[in-house]
């Protein structure tokens, strides 16, 4: 046995050499100006674009009345100007397909109570049925943080974590390798563009929601409440036309957690949801530039009509 | 559970191979029919309900055979049989006999409805959307060579329930083989010596398991995986890609299933292996067989071997006149299809191998005559490499209807075969339609994998010495770092689970 475990670790550092190695190589030679590890697979990402660009001008001293958190949806829904304009400094933390299982540890890491009014929590049903890969590919290269690049990594529970964590510590000091022109600061990226021809909106599917996502959900929700963060949920607008039946299945879920939740907490602590999904006046050609996700007018529309109801609602002061 | 989930490689495999080291031997059953059964329930739980009811005939059957004599012990073996066939039936072949069926009668303007598999509930005992029970026709066989082992005298009827329990159900090889026979494994588990159950933890057989593990999860996640890949992009679709594409598709379809397949084979033999228990060899490099009964003594072997002893030689094998024979082989062979799946496809393949063969048998003299006239027989080498060719691509132009979702879908791969040009834009709007640089580097590591497999398989098969020290190190860490690097991950099932 203890000649096993010997050989084991010696085995272990040949291999961590020959994967560094291996790495390092792949990393640093290019062809036709692509390093060669993004050959190799599907699910490596390029540092750059949205989340880059939202971590870099992330100030970890800057005091905000409400932090937005979420997927895409978050990320392009919720517009940090119309909060200015009436008086509210916003930062928006959502990025594409950002599962619960990434949210958890953006909150972990970079929300804090001090420094934050309230924690606005964008709820969509897609990223509650993905694995999560994705936006932890997109996280680990982009979050300015390495303890919580390393704790999304982990948290993912698959091999190829390690890869996109070793990638983020190979190209540690590289410059970004593109800009999203649609990144208008704060966090908050605006689409102009309307829906340009005929859209298919996917009716019927069913809702299978991933067991991890769900967790992690209620584990952001405990962690905030640990942290005496006040929380609000929030969906945005979906367009008329999508599945709204399957938006009802999944308010039957977020609702059977919100009571447990409720049954817990007192005051304040207290959960509430605004699911605006179906309940809006926005066009789904004139607010929409695709089958899901609002443009700048839409984003501008929604956002006013939130704040309308966070300050009626009492969850931020009037202003 | 998959043996390519984190389930299995950080707590499963562990954890069980931890503990069977530390329990007293005569625990050691418990400890693995536990494990066999959580291993097998992480499926369908409810699966386990047919396994029992395999174990619980063939176990009583075998006891009864044995105490029996003439027409009585016939009879409790044929009881065995069609348990174990019934099972088959009913789950594999249910929908394929009623489907035809319902056809062959339409033709005659009868209707025919039969509720389909899925949609069983047993008056509301099972839920609906009940799916093939997995590996099923891999546990059935293995059973049923208990009892045809018995009733010919071959085997002692087994007294330990739980034993025999484990003798089918056997982790490592439950749901993909090999499909073990009594002689190799029940006797393993019965063992006093150094292999089995009583066997002690040994350095060196714990690390020729952990290797031939290794080599396997490569060929697997390395190679298997992604071929599969680009495979499922042009099979999913043969109408809109032209011969180049179809020909690759179907050359890395070779190496999939290849990979696939053995690669199972080789974590569920480096499984037990660690464990002290020595499992039948599956494949011997099949692709360089030199003609097709060669390749049929190198791929699947616990397969062909069962089918030759329970079904060839029983209907007489070659000991009957010549046309006796050459049907033999073909009735082998379209069972040995059926046996893959219940489609036509797949007896189509099966009944493709039987006509190889007996095509083989029938112009064997004639081949003869002809290579001492025109003079490959002078240079065996160049004969040889010249067969292994033309093995492998009458091999791999069965693998179409092997690969092929329907029969209409292989009969559009061969018309597009030589009906499409062969043009390189035809390769590239693939390359492009696959949505990332995956196939260049599919190509790159899988032409990489054809020149080191002989040397693994070699030194796996312990046919050559290990590499020893850090020369050893760095061919097995190479193979590690490879997975990590090149491994496509996604946790997805092996083709034969589905048999």
């Amino acid at each position: 046995m203890k000649r096993l475990l010997f050989q084991g670790l010696k085995f272990f550092a040949v291999g961590s050499v020959l994967y560094l190695l291996s790495f390092f190589v792949l990393t640093h030679v290019r062809i036709a100006n692509r390093p060669l590890i993004f050959r190799t697979s599907d699910y490596y990402q390029w540092k750059g674009g949205l989340a880059y660009a939202k971590f870099q001008e992330w100030d970890p001293g800057a005091r905000w009345d409400a932090i937005v958190i979420g997927s895409s949806h978050a990320q392009r829904g919720y517009d940090p100007r119309t909060f200015r304009e009436r008086g509210y400094r916003m930062f928006n933390m959502g990025s594409t397909a950002q599962t619960p299982l990434s949210t958890y540890a953006i909150l972990d890491h970079y929300v804090t109570r001090e420094r934050t009014g309230l924690v606005i929590i964008d709820l969509y049903e897609t990223p509650f049925l993905k694995d999560g890969l994705e936006s932890v590919s997109d996280l680990t290269q982009n979050m300015t943080s390495d303890a919580a690049a390393a704790e999304l990594a982990a948290s993912l529970r698959d091999v190829r974590a390690l890869n996109m964590f070793t990638l983020r510590m190979m190209n540690k000091n590289g410059p970004a390798m593109y800009k999203d022109p649609t990144y208008t600061g704060s966090g908050f990226a605006a689409k102009p563009d309307s829906v340009h021809g005929t859209i298919h909106y996917d009716v019927g599917r069913p809702l299978v929601l991933d067991d991890r996502q769900k967790e992690y959900f209620e584990k952001c929700l405990d962690l905030c409440a640990q942290r005496g963060l006040r929380v609000v949920l929030v969906t945005h607008y979906y367009p008329h036309q999508s599945d709204s039946v399957r938006h009802d299945k999944f308010r039957a879920y977020v609702n059977g957690v919100i009571a447990d939740f409720n049954a817990k907490a007192t005051g304040t602590g207290r959960l509430h949801w605004f699911d605006f999904a179906y309940t809006h006046h926005a066009s789904d050609t004139d607010h929409f530039f695709d089958y899901s996700h609002v443009n700048a007018a839409g984003a501008r529309l929604f956002s006013e009509q939130l704040l309308d109801s966070l300050v009626s609602s009492g969850y931020l002061p009037t202003r | 559970m998959l043996f390519n989930s984190t389930q299995f490689c950080l707590f499963f495999f562990p954890l069980v191979t931890a503990l069977y080291f530390l329990l007293p031997h005569r625990w050691r059953w418990l400890l693995l029919l536990a494990a066999s059964c959580w291993f097998y329930m992480a499926f369908v739980p409810l699966f386990i309900l047919i396994l029992a009811f395999t174990i619980g005939v063939d176990y009583v059957a075998g006891h009864w055979i044995e105490r029996s004599q003439g027409a009585r012990r016939k009879f409790f073996l044929v009881a065995s049989i069609v348990a174990n066939v019934g099972v088959l039936a009913a789950f594999k072949y249910w929908d394929f006999l009623n489907g035809n069926l319902s056809d062959l009668l339409g033709t005659f303007g009868i209707h025919y409805h039969a509720a389909k598999l899925h949609e069983w509930t047993f008056w509301g005992w099972l839920p609906a959307g009940l799916v093939l029970p997995i590996g099923l026709s891999f546990h059935t066989f293995q059973s049923l060579s208990y009892t045809i082992e018995v009733y010919r005298g071959h085997q002692k009827a087994e007294r330990h329930f739980g034993v025999f329990a484990l003798y089918v159900m056997f982790y490592p090889q439950l749901v993909a083989g090999p499909i073990e026979r009594p002689a190799n494994l029940l006797n393993q588990l019965n063992a006093t010596g150094a292999t089995g159950i009583r066997s002690r933890f040994e350095y060196d057989r714990v690390v020729w398991g952990l290797k031939q593990m290794l080599w396997g999860f490569f060929k697997k996640l390395v190679i298997a995986d992604r071929c599969g890949a680009v495979v499922d992009q042009v099979y999913g679709q043969l109408g809109h890609y032209e011969a180049p594409s179809l020909l690759l598709a179907t050359y890395l379809f070779a190496i999939q299933i290849y990979c696939d397949f053995s690669g199972y084979t080789d974590i569920a033999l480096g499984a037990a292996r660690v464990m002290g228990f020595d499992l039948m060899v599956n494949f011997r490099t099949p692709y360089r067989s030199a003609s097709i009964s060669e390749f049929w003594s190198r791929w699947h072997i616990s397969l062909s071997t069962w089918f030759r002893d329970y079904l060839y030689i029983p209907l007489g094998g070659n000991r009957v006149v010549r046309w006796r024979m050459f049907i033999n082989l073909l009735v082998v062979f379209l069972v040995s299809g059926l046996w893959h799946g219940a489609n036509w496809t797949y007896v189509i393949w099966g009944g493709m191998h039987g006509t190889y063969l007996v095509l083989a048998l029938l112009f064997a003299g004639f081949w003869r005559r002809a290579g001492r006239i025109t003079g490959p027989a002078r240079w065996p080498r160049i004969k040889r490499m010249v067969n292994v060719i033309i093995t492998f691509h009458l091999v791999l132009l069965a693998w179409v209807f092997f690969r092929a979702n329907t029969v209409q879908d292989a009969f559009t791969w061969y018309e597009r075969m030589v009906s499409t040009p062969w043009h390189a834009s035809d390769l590239l709007g693939l390359y492009r339609g696959m949505n990332t640089s995956l196939l260049d580097v599919t190509i790159l590591v899988t032409g990489l994998f054809l020149f080191i497999d002989p040397v693994f398989d070699a030194w796996i098969k312990r046919e050559r010495p290990w590499p020893s020290g850090t020369r050893g190190h760095i061919a097995f860490a190479s193979v590690a770092v490879a997975i990590l690097l090149f491994g496509y991950f996604g946790a997805t099932s092996f083709i034969y689970f589905q048999f």
